[in-house]
This record gives C-alpha cells, structure tokens and sequence, in this order.
C-alpha cells in the first residue's frame, strides 16, 4: 500500500494528490500498485547507517588534524604570562597532562573519540571547566532564538511564497523577488548593526544587544524581557533566511502548479483555494520539507556573526571565541556535534522525502 | 488568512507588552555595568581578565593591607588591631598581625586568624597548582620555595599565634625590598567552607593544613567556589553567573573598608555587551556604567549627552612599539632609536585616540607619584619626533651603512618612498625590520601607515604582519623559544598597565633572559644594577627610590627597548543618576564600589 492511499470500492484516492492517484491508477489499473514494504524501508536505513560511519571517522580525522595544525598553544593561552618563570613552568606541565596534550597525536585522537563516545566531551581551556558545562547554558540560549527565528521564517515564507508563485509577475511577486535579491546578498553583520542604529540607538526601542537581567528574579517580567533582548537578533537572522527560503517555496509552487493534475483539478470546477492549498501545496510541501528538516537541526547552530554582534550568549559566539582563544577542545566538541547533525540532517531528509513521496524508491 | 492575521496580532500584543515591560523597576537599587566578556573565574588563580577581576573585588575583602586611590599601599586597621614587626639576627623580618574580633564571612560567621593562615598555606601548596590555579601567595616568606615545589609539607614562615593572631616572616634573602608589604598583603579565606574538617598544624618547622586530602578538597574547590563562591568576605556576595551577566548582592556582615566604608547599591550587575555600543547604552540608559573609553568620539558623545556623566584619568601605563632586543635589526639600540624617529607620534594620538592621551617618553605612568616628583626633569629627555635625518644619521652609527654591494656608503639623500634603495652591511645583508600587529587595531592601522612611509626614506626594509591577539603574545613572549632562523619578528605594537608596586626588575633583569618575563630580551648590566638598587631600599626610602627611580629612567631611555607612543585618557561614563564613580589609575570601579551610590 502506498503511503497517502486509501483503498476505496472503486479504486484509490490519495488525499495527498488527486491527479498522483488518477495517473497511478491509469497506469497500473486497480489493485495492482507496486507495494513498498516496510522491510525494503528497514533495509535501507540500516545501509545508510552503516556507510555513515567511514563519513564520521573521517571527518573526526579530518577535524582533529585542523585542529592540531592550528597555530597557538592552549596552555599557553590559558595560564597566559604573569608567574615567574619556574612556577610557569610546573604549571605548564601539570596543565599539559590535565588536558592530555603530553601524548602523542594519536593518543590524543583515541583519546579524544573515546571520551566523547562516553559523553565526556573534554576540558574547556577557556572558561576552565568542563565542555558540557560551558556549552549547556549558550546551547540553550542559541536554541531559544532559533525556535523563534523558524517560526517567523515559516510564518513568512510560506505564505509568502505560495502567493509569490500564484501571482507570478505580478507586483507583489516583483517586490519579493527583489527582496530576495537584496537580502539574499546583504551579509548579517550589515543587517544588524543597521537595525541596531535605527531601532537601538535611535529610537531607543530595544536594546542594541546582550541578554536580559536574572538579577530581579525570574519573574513574569524576566520571560518578558527575553523578548526585548531577542527581539532585534531575531529579525536579523528572519531577514537573512528569508531570501533563499522565499525562492525556493516559490519555485517549489510554481512546479506543481504547472502539473496537469492542477489542470485536471481545475477542469474538475474546484474552487481556486482548493486547488493551491489542497493539491499544488500538498505536492510542494514534499521538497519544502527538506527545509523544514534543516531548520529543525539549525535549532542548535548558532549565528557566530549575529551573536556576536549582539552580545547573545550563544553557542556561534562561544565558538568564535574558543577558536580565538585555541580552546581545542570546545572547538573539536563543537564541530563534531554540527558534522553529526549536519550528517543526521541530510539522512533524515532522504529518508523522509522517500516516505513522503511515493515515486521515490528507497533502494 | 484569518488564522495568519490571528496570529500576527498575538505576536504584535506579545511584542507591545515586551516593549511596554519597563526595565523592571527595581525595588533596591541595582548599578549595572558594561563589560566586554567575563570568563567566570572568580578565585584569584584562574585567569586574569579585568572582569573577572572586578568581581573579586567586589566579593573579597578584609585585606592586611590596601592600596589607596592615589596608589600608596597601607595598612588596613579595619582589619589589623595592631601591628609588630621584628628582625632576627640573620635578617629575617617577621611581622607580627592581631586582627580585630569583629570581622564576619557573609553568612555572618567570624574571620579569624585561621582564615588568613590557611589562605597563605591553600594558595602556596602544591595542591593548588595541581588543580589548575596559579599564585605567588607567600612568595618572599621563608620557606616558600619549598613548600611550594612540594619539598616540604610544611610552610616554615607562617605562623598561627591564637585566633586572633598570626605572624609571616619575610626571608632575608629578599630584604630590603622597597615594596616588602606585598610580602605581607593577604586576604582570609573561608577554611571552614573550603576544607571542612581540616585544622591547622603548627609547630617549629612551620603550619600545614591536616586532616583531609589537599590535591582532592583543591581540585573539588577549583572546580565548584571557583565558579561560585558561597562564602565571601568583601562588600558584595556572589548570587548568579548566568545570561553573560554576574550579579553580586550587597553583604550585610561586612565590616568595611580601610577606610571604613560600606557599600550602598543593593545589587551590582556586571553584564557582557557589545563595546562598540557602550556608550550609547550608557546614553539611552540600558547599562548605569562603562569604563576606560578611549575612542574621542565616543568620548565626545559621552560629554555632550545630557543623560551622562564622566569621570576621567590618565592611564597608568602606555601604549608603544615593544622590540625584541636580542634578535636582527633591533638587537642595536640606535636601529631602536632610528626606528622611534620615524614615527609621528602626535599623529597617533589625534588619529586613534582623537586628542585624548599624551606622548610619554619613557616607562612609566603619568599617574605615577614618582613621574609627578621628577616631572621636569623627564619632560627634558629629548622627544621622539619624525625625524628621517636623525633616524639616517643613528644608522649610520650601525653596521648597516653601506650600499647593496656591501662596500659603498649609503647615501640618505638616494632614499626613496618606493624603498628601492635600503641599507645593508658588509656581508649584505638588508636591514629588515618585520612587525607584528593585532587586525581590527587602529594603532595597528597608524603604526603602519607610518611605518611604510618613513622606513624607506631611511633605507630600512620595513614589512607588518597581522593576526589576533593570543597569536601576537605568543610570538612576543615565546620568541625566545625558536631557533634563530626560525625567528621571524622584530617588533610588536602593545600596551602596557603599572600598577601600584612599580618594580620593573621582573621584566627588564638579565636574571629573565631566556624566559617570557624579559620578552624584550634586555641584557644591559647598567639597567640591572639601577634596578636592584631601586628595590633594595626599605619601605620609608622614599626619596631615595624617587631618584633611583629617575637614574633607571634616563638609562631606560638610551636602551629604548619599547617606543612609548602614547599613553591614553581613560573615561569612566555613568548615567547622570549614579553618584561616586571617582575612579582613579590606581581604583577601579570595582575597588571604590562603597563610595558608588544611586
């Protein structure tokens, strides 16, 4: 049974795509559709599985030698010059074996993969504690700004998009498309200190940046204060994403739209409403979904320029400052965490497209 | 379309309630104050970012001694009853200290002389540098070398008399030493709280701390107070690190200040923001307070804003060209004196620091007691000024005076701004001189706008390399590491900031050549003897130091190890609602915290 189809006496009806059904049942006649099984599925996933590992080793590899042939000397970094010479030197080395850097490379590589297999993600030489802790509390702020960064994104582009591909040519497509452009080319630091000369220092709206206050407590007026504070880092990063996202809904559309199936609908006397949100969006939501995918897994990265700009305490302004500061081990921690998700990213939204869209085979 | 426009409003409501939410009115009063970033470690030890170090401020106290906002070093007799000093026959000097009985931790129990003994014996052991911290606690004290290193396990200059009581002994390999009070500056420590269960075991041989596991209690310590101090002795008690932002709430057991000062704001908040816009959100009344501006038009912006206040002070330090002096071009002093010749320094300081800063000329403050003594006679030392036939006529002083061929006389008048025509000695070898410089630094900027375009004028390869910070310091400090063929730079352009002990021995003295101490690299026997004679004079010398003082400076001079360029005005800005920030060179805001009002 194809996902999406429901068995009638007559024949199918795919709630998802009504001329998808009409053609299929054209084609292969009742009751004699090819059927997915869950185990060709079970199959596949597990395969895919197992060629992501050489991925992950290699970018671990890879990774750790970067890492390695980056100049700078995290000790040095850390204990930074201010004792006399020989309590430098005792420090020095009790440092060194602390953080393990007294073995040779690869020691250091199986170390540092075994560790992290364990969850124990390594000694963060900047902020002198462990890495889990000095990227609990940026992790969730960074999360916290993006949840509201796809929401308006999705909020926006979505709507805007579809009207952009009915209402192709017209004005209000002509203005997006030049939006897009724009912004599209406009890099995020330019975007937010505009905002923040117009909207912060200007007008004295909002905040120009940094994080709101716990001293008063976590009162109702605290939460509310988060607001004020991501307020303008949110609009930053929105005005940034909406450009490609824009585009692609609209494209998207724009190719369903031109399916016969539309025309079928159409020919069919439904209403316009019916035929752009029940079939031409249903139908472009299958590769708007892979953004969707991506958007959920860019909940944990930051924006290294737009925190950074704005005094977010995030984990895009953490990184930048442990790569300053040669803090290795955040660094490696850090980017192992994004080459996973990236890698997780992209399975998942090959394996959804492919449970999504019966013309594709997950072979 | 219903539910989208449904939807915008409630964002709209949610966003005008948001704006409406006034800065929470404060039902105390709160002083907030704009730092850059704050790393979180709040033990001395652990770091030395000036953030992190005004929140010690704030949360420690009860010091033997303190240090006044003119800079003099004096005895605290908040803390100390009474005072005894005595010598032995060898010279050893042991100073006897009888606390008052009324000093309180912040959860109310009292200090007491254990406190203090188990502060110098915590942060001298072993232990501690085994849990990541560095100290120099109890150095100068007989013994210390040995405790320290782990030899002995007891701590031969300390001494616990009764609760009340405690005396050091300063060795008297070490004295006469003109700053010796340092020796015996210390602050308590809350034993009870760090080592719980543990005493203290005093007999002949010295004090240790018994009964517990010290490599385990420090690094346990090192990795929970460190971050979050529970008991504290200063005017504020640490609350929370959390959203880039420290709050620290006032200490209702503290006894006061040296000079008997309490604190009045109910919470300080130290809050990371984007510097850039400091004052602006000073201006606009986000953040109460920012401090050591220096850019002229933020300062600028600051005086003319009616919502604002300054307060400013020369800063004690300054800001120069540090050269290695044991390597290339710049091992030789008149290459250095040539080099501080074809800068402009008044240039620099309207270019970067819009007019605000003064040229210095050698290495000092100039809030310095001991330059405001002597004044006349260091603004008579020549001033380094362009001067492209000064700088030709001192290298023609080096070996680097010939022609390309090694034997012609290189002739100044050829000298072009396209540098096709530069110096060599007589093996041919080009005089190169390679500067390393911080991106994003507009003394960067000017250092080598005027570099490149007075260096060729003087037949000198001139060439500047960029890269951050912690990549400048390590070629800076470290140099010495490299085998000479793998030394690449001659020059750095930094800062540098005295405080109130002024004892340049550490960082010029030929006993720190071939350590990060002497970066410079400086191995001048004249220089070494000035500065052993200036440290080697008792505390009430003072006179005797200011000329000492003066006789280092003039020497100082002719080696030029670094080309002072300027030395900056510092502005504290405050909202116009924020009373006492008299901040000084010497006090930080932190450390004047009780005079600040709101």
């Amino acid at each position: 049974m194809l996902p999406g189809y429901q068995e009638k006496g007559d024949g199918l009806r795919c709630p998802l795509s009504f001329g998808m059904a009409q053609i299929i049942l054209d084609n292969y006649g009742p009751g004699k559709l090819p059927k997915k099984e869950a185990p060709v599925v079970l199959k596949y996933i597990i395969k895919r599985l197992i060629s992501l590992i050489p991925v992950i080793v290699l970018v671990t590899i890879l990774l750790f030698a970067l890492l390695k042939f980056m100049p700078g000397d995290p000790v040095r970094m850390m204990l930074g010059p201010g004792l006399k010479a020989e309590q430098y030197k005792a420090a020095e080395a009790v440092m060194r074996v602390k953080l393990g850097l007294d073995k040779s490379y690869p020691e250091q590589y199986f170390r540092w993969i075994g560790n992290t297999l364990s969850g124990e993600l390594g000694w963060s030489s900047l902020s002198n504690r462990p890495v889990k802790d000095a990227i609990s509390e940026p992790m969730r702020n960074t999360v916290i700004l993006n949840i509201f960064v796809i929401i308006l994104e999705l909020a926006i582009t979505l709507p805007v998009g579809i009207m952009c591909a009915v209402k192709r040519g017209s004005r209000f497509d002509n203005f997006w498309q030049v939006f897009s452009l724009v912004t599209y080319s406009m890099p995020s630091f330019f975007v937010a200190l505009t905002l923040i000369y117009v909207v912060a220092i200007n007008l004295q709206l909002l905040p120009p940046g940094g994080m709101p206050l716990t001293a008063y407590g976590k009162n109702f007026a605290y939460y509310v204060s988060w607001l004020r504070y991501m307020a303008l880092p949110v609009i930053t990063l929105t005005i940034i994403s909406l450009a490609g996202t824009i585009r692609y809904v609209r494209n998207a559309m724009i190719d369903a739209l031109s399916q016969d199936y539309i025309r079928t609908a159409r020919s069919k006397g439904l209403a316009e409403k019916v035929v752009i949100y029940s079939h031409a969006f249903r139908n472009a939501l299958i590769p708007i979904s892979t953004i969707i995918i991506f958007s959920v897994f860019s909940l944990f990265s930051g924006s290294a320029i737009t925190e950074t700009v704005f005094a977010w305490n995030g984990i895009g302004q953490v990184l930048v400052k442990a790569l300053l500061n040669r803090d290795f081990m955040l660094v490696s921690a850090m980017n192992l965490f994004f080459a996973s998700l990236s890698i997780t990213a992209n399975f998942v939204a090959d394996i959804t497209y492919g449970l999504v869209d019966p013309r594709i085979k997950l072979e | 379309m219903i539910k989208l426009g449904s939807l915008l409003l409630v964002l709209v409501l949610v966003l005008s309630l948001a704006g409406c939410a006034e800065k929470t009115p404060a039902v105390e009063t709160t002083l907030v104050v704009g730092s850059s970033e704050i790393s979180g470690n709040f033990l001395s030890g652990f770091g030395d970012s000036a953030y992190d170090v005004w929140v010690r401020e704030l949360i420690s106290g009860y010091e033997t001694y303190s240090t006044t906002p003119t800079g003099e070093i004096v005895l605290n007799k908040t803390v100390v009853k009474n005072l005894k000093t005595e010598i032995d026959t060898v010279g050893n000097k042991t100073y006897t200290f009888d606390l008052h009985k009324d000093m309180k931790w912040n959860n109310g129990t009292v200090v007491t002389a254990k406190d203090y003994v188990f502060y110098i014996l915590w942060y001298a052991s072993p232990a501690w540098t085994e849990a990541g911290a560095t100290s120099t606690v109890g150095e100068g004290l007989i013994g210390y070398q040995d405790y320290y290193e782990g030899e002995v396990d007891r701590f031969k200059g300390v001494k616990l008399i009764n609760d009340y009581s405690f005396s050091v002994t300063i060795d008297a390999e070490e004295l006469p030493y003109f700053f010796e009070t340092n020796y015996a500056s210390f602050i308590p420590a809350p034993m009870a709280v760090w080592a719980p269960g543990a005493t203290l075991d005093i007999n002949a041989d010295g004090a240790k701390i018994a009964g517990l596991d010290l490599v385990k209690t420090a690094s346990t310590v090192a990795t929970t107070e460190r971050f979050k101090p529970t008991v504290t002795s200063g005017p504020y008690k640490f609350v929370s690190f959390e959203n880039s932002a420290v709050t620290v709430k006032i200490n209702e057991n503290f006894k006061g200040t040296f000079e008997n000062k309490k604190p009045q704001l109910t919470y300080v908040v130290i809050k990371s923001i984007n510097m850039t816009t400091d004052v602006d959100q000073v201006i606009n009344g986000e953040i109460d307070l920012v401090t050591g501006v220096i850019e002229g038009e933020k300062i600028e912006k600051a005086k003319a804003s009616k919502t604002t206040s300054v307060n400013y002070y020369a800063r004690n330090g300054f800001g120069g060209v540090f050269m290695h002096c044991d390597f290339g071009a710049t091992a030789i002093p008149e290459v250095r004196h040539a080099l501080a010749y074809l800068m402009d320094r008044d240039e620099i300081i309207s270019n970067v620091l819009g007019g605000y800063g003064s040229v210095t000329n050698g290495y000092y403050g100039l809030a310095q007691w001991m330059y405001t003594k002597n004044k006349a006679a260091i603004d008579a030392f020549p001033h380094f000024v362009r001067n492209i036939a000064k700088a030709n006529e001192l290298l023609n002083q080096t070996e680097w005076k010939f022609e390309a061929d090694g034997k012609t006389s290189f002739d100044p008048a050829k000298a072009n701004a396209a540098g096709t025509y530069l110096r060599y000695n007589a093996k041919k070898e080009k005089l190169v001189i390679k500067h390393f410089g911080t991106e994003d630094n507009t003394v960067t900027d000017n250092v080598e706008i005027q570099f490149k375009a007075n260096t060729p004028l003087a037949g000198i390869d001139f060439t500047i390399a960029r890269g951050d910070f912690d990549a400048l310091l390590d070629n800076y400090y470290y140099a010495y590491e490299l085998k000479p063929e793998e030394r690449v730079y001659h020059s750095y352009n930094l800062a540098t900031n005295f405080g109130a002990t002024f004892d340049p021995y550490y960082s010029f003295h030929s006993d720190f050549l071939g350590t990060w101490q002497n970066a410079n690299q400086v191995n001048d026997p004249e220089l070494d003897a000035l500065m052993i004679k200036m440290r080697s004079l008792e505390p009430t010398q003072v006179t005797e130091f200011s000329a000492a003082w003066l006789e280092f400076q003039k020497r100082w001079y002719e080696i030029l190890p670094i080309i002072p360029l300027y030395s900056n005005q510092y502005y504290d800005v405050f909202g116009a609602g924020v009373k006492g920030v008299n901040t000084t060179p010497f006090s930080t805001w932190a450390a004047i915290i009780c005079d600040i009002s709101k």
